[in-house]
């Protein structure tokens, strides 16, 4: 096995609204290593968002951040400065999110763009210098392994002038460049037709096997992280619940929840008279079930899990789930 | 079964909006309005669910808006039971505008935050003197029910509720007009996973119970699959394929049907099929001439740049506007 990029451990975040704190994310783990696509799937509100602005330090100013441990590379993150972790991140991590407008400064071309990555990187080494003294035709064959064939034309346009999926495909082609050790990406292709998502996913997925680095794909969409991801954790609430290799997972699941999610997914695959439902909808943070999270909805739920909320218990294959249907909860 | 003659027809349906004017509309050399809907043409029949599926920005919201005369439509004709509503007046448009009830997308937006349930309710049945004022809080108890609320429901203000229950709200809302056809845009898709089914299944059964005729309009084909009789799938203004569900799925003619049904295969190696440079999709404002699909598609021969195709029909119900459609 590779070695561990990302190894967080104890998270916990949210918001201060009105002097109090109501946290949004509670004692997340979990690792991520080298040349591996982790990926966070939730429905919305789940918290997956907050977890990856969390660990990038991008939360708004009322944002709280707790953990045991964010080791980043050998770096506890949680000590370092402001100043610190803002040149971490323009060198060694990146996010991608959404809307890949916000990206990019909207007063210059994409040139610029590019040739600012090329620029910070030059000191990396003989021949990224070489590519930032001679960047045109590297700026053109960049956009070319991202699927942009007519780079020239590219180049010389504004962000505004690029179509939704040409602009992903050009933020892709600026992260590798840029070779992060650990790309973070929320929902990357939620606003793309299914086509061009299809497309854009593929690059996703060469981008990571290319730079060999470390990379958290956040979704709700359990198809992508089927396709997409080498292991999944699954939250529910604020809480991973259940984690595993992607295969197992959908192969096997263990917790109710994943279970569920899972049945109403795939269910719709095949043709089905009659789709299985889970009952209710998930808590409020500011009012959540004092024992699982999950026991308001779940079939399987005995009185313990009214009570007591239930640890993560680690499963044979490397997966784990928070359930007192195994093990001793 | 169904009647012949049929709930709505669409005949030649014609949406334009103005492009917005600025620095965008300056620089384009192109036309200046924007063709949502193009020459549309489509029946439902009673106690039918048609399903409109295609990427966003293909038209599909606009068909619903104006066929409840919501929009001003540029040309073409709309029948309810038969009867021309394209141009009435408003007085004689009422009865038709109760048999025709929408569910968004977002329910929030379509609901008064200000109002409790009751008076979201009540207006519409009262507006329309559905019902005696006495009867009010019965048929609304009784639409919250068939919607799958508890009757309590009715002292809620919306921001009490949460996603599923508020589309609930939006339904039993429709379900008070007792409508012979329901627009459903998107109603599922700002849903959870786990809601999504609870709110689908409701829509099943209240179809199946009532006889209600749904256009049921969504990106996402296999909701469509689960819920449709017969699917029509847009592309930028132009309907380009429409029949009965298993069919389309099982031999889909036109190659934008075939590209959308490729994306549901989700095992790891599909990622590697397909072409990896895609062209850009067709630009409404600048491209004008032509198949709406040419900058995309992998079977264009020459004639596909002189003309949008006509449709052709390809079996009994089963139409499709390709000239290629022939070829495997
Ligand atoms: N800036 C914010 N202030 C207060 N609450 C927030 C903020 N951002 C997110 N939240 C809340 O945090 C929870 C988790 O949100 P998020 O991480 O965005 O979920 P996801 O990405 O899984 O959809 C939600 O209940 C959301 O309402
Ligand atoms: N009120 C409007 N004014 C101007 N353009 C509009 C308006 N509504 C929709 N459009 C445009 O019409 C086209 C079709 O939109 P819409 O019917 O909403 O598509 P869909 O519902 O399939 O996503 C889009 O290009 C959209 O931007
Ligand atoms: S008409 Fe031509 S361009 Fe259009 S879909 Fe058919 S083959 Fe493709
Ligand atoms: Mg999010
Ligand atoms: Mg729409």
């Amino acid at each position: 096995m590779s070695a561990v990029t990302l190894t967080v451990r104890g998270l916990d975040a949210g918001f201060t609204m009105g002097g109090s704190t109501v946290l949004v994310v509670r004692d997340v783990n979990f690792d991520v290593r080298k040349g591996e696509m982790l990926g966070i799937i939730g429905e919305s509100g789940s918290g997956k968002t907050v977890t990856g602005m969390s660990l990038l330090r991008l939360l708004p100013d009322n944002g709280v951040t707790n953990a045991a441990e964010i080791d980043f590379l050998g770096v506890d993150l949680r000590g370092l400065s402001d100043e610190a972790f803002r040149e971490l991140r323009g060198r060694r991590l990146a996010m991608v999110f959404q809307d890949p407008v916000g990206a990019f400064n909207p007063a210059k071309k994409i040139e610029w763009h590019i040739r600012g990555v090329f620029d910070r990187s030059a000191s990396k080494s003989p021949a990224h210098a070489e590519r930032a003294r001679n960047w045109r035709p590297a700026a053109i064959q960049l956009l070319k392994d991202v699927g942009i064939p007519q780079g020239d034309n590219v180049l010389r346009q504004f962000p505004h002038q690029l179509s939704g999926g040409m602009l992903q495909r050009t933020l892709i082609a600026l992260v590798l460049a840029f070779e992060p050790e650990l790309i973070v990406a929320d929902e990357p292709t939620t606003n793309l037709d299914n086509i061009v998502e299809r497309q854009i996913l593929r690059l996703f997925r060469d981008l990571q096997r290319r730079l060999n680095c470390a990379f958290i794909f956040i979704t709700h969409d359990m198809s992508i992280a089927h396709m997409l991801c080498d292991r999944i954790a699954v939250m529910y609430a604020g809480r991973i619940v259940e984690s595993g290799p992607t295969k197992d997972v959908f192969a096997n699941p263990k917790h109710p929840y994943t279970q569920g999610l899972l049945a109403s997914a795939l269910a719709l695959e095949g043709k089905t008279d009659r789709l299985k439902e889970i009952p209710g909808e998930l808590p409020s943070p500011s009012n959540l079930p004092p024992g699982c999270l999950f026991e308001p909805r779940c079939t399987f739920a005995k009185p313990v899990c009214r009570t007591k909320p239930p640890g993560m218990t680690a499963l044979e294959g490397g997966r784990g789930v928070r359930c007192v249907l195994y093990g001793d909860g | 079964m169904v009647d012949a003659a049929p709930l709505l027809s669409i005949r030649n349906l014609d949406v334009r909006f103005k492009l917005r004017t600025g620095v965008a509309a300056a620089l384009s050399s192109g036309p200046k309005v924007l063709k949502a809907v193009d020459d549309v043409s489509f029946d439902v029949r009673k106690g039918e669910v048609l399903g409109l599926v295609g990427e966003s920005g293909s038209g599909k919201t606009t068909i619903g808006k104006a066929l409840l005369r919501l929009y001003e439509p540029h040309a073409g004709t709309i029948l309810v039971n038969g009867v021309d509503i394209t141009h009435m007046g408003a007085g004689r448009l009422k009865p038709y505008r109760r048999n025709l009830q929408m569910v968004f997308q977002d329910p929030l937006s379509s609901l008064n935050p200000r109002h409790t349930v009751r008076t979201a309710l009540a207006t519409p049945l009262l507006l329309h003197r559905i019902c005696a004022n006495d009867e009010v809080d019965a048929r609304i108890d009784e639409a919250l029910s068939k919607a799958g609320l508890p009757t309590s429901f009715k002292d809620r203000y919306p921001h009490e509720m949460s996603g599923g229950q508020l589309q609930r709200v939006a339904i039993a809302r429709a379900l008070t007009m007792s409508p012979g056809l329901v627009v459903a845009d998107e109603p599922v898709s700002k849903l959870d996973v786990s809601v999504r089914a609870q709110i689908l299944n409701l829509l099943k059964d209240l179809q199946q119970k009532f006889g209600i005729s749904i256009i049921f309009i969504t990106h996402d084909l296999r909701v469509a699959r689960y819920l449709c009789h017969r699917v029509a799938v847009m592309y930028f203004g132009k309907m380009v394929e429409i029949g009965p569900t298993e069919e389309l799925f099982a031999s889909p003619k036109h190659p934008y049907t075939r590209a959308l049904l490729g994306t549901l295969d989700e095992s790891a190696e599909s990622l590697d099929g397909g072409a990896q440079i895609a062209g850009e999709a067709f630009n409404p404002t600048t491209d004008s001439v032509g198949c709406r699909y040419l900058s995309r598609c992998p079977k264009k021969v020459a004639r596909c740049a002189t003309a949008h195709p006509e449709f052709e029909d390809v079996a009994a119900n089963h139409s499709v506007a390709c000239y290629e459609w022939r070829g495997g």
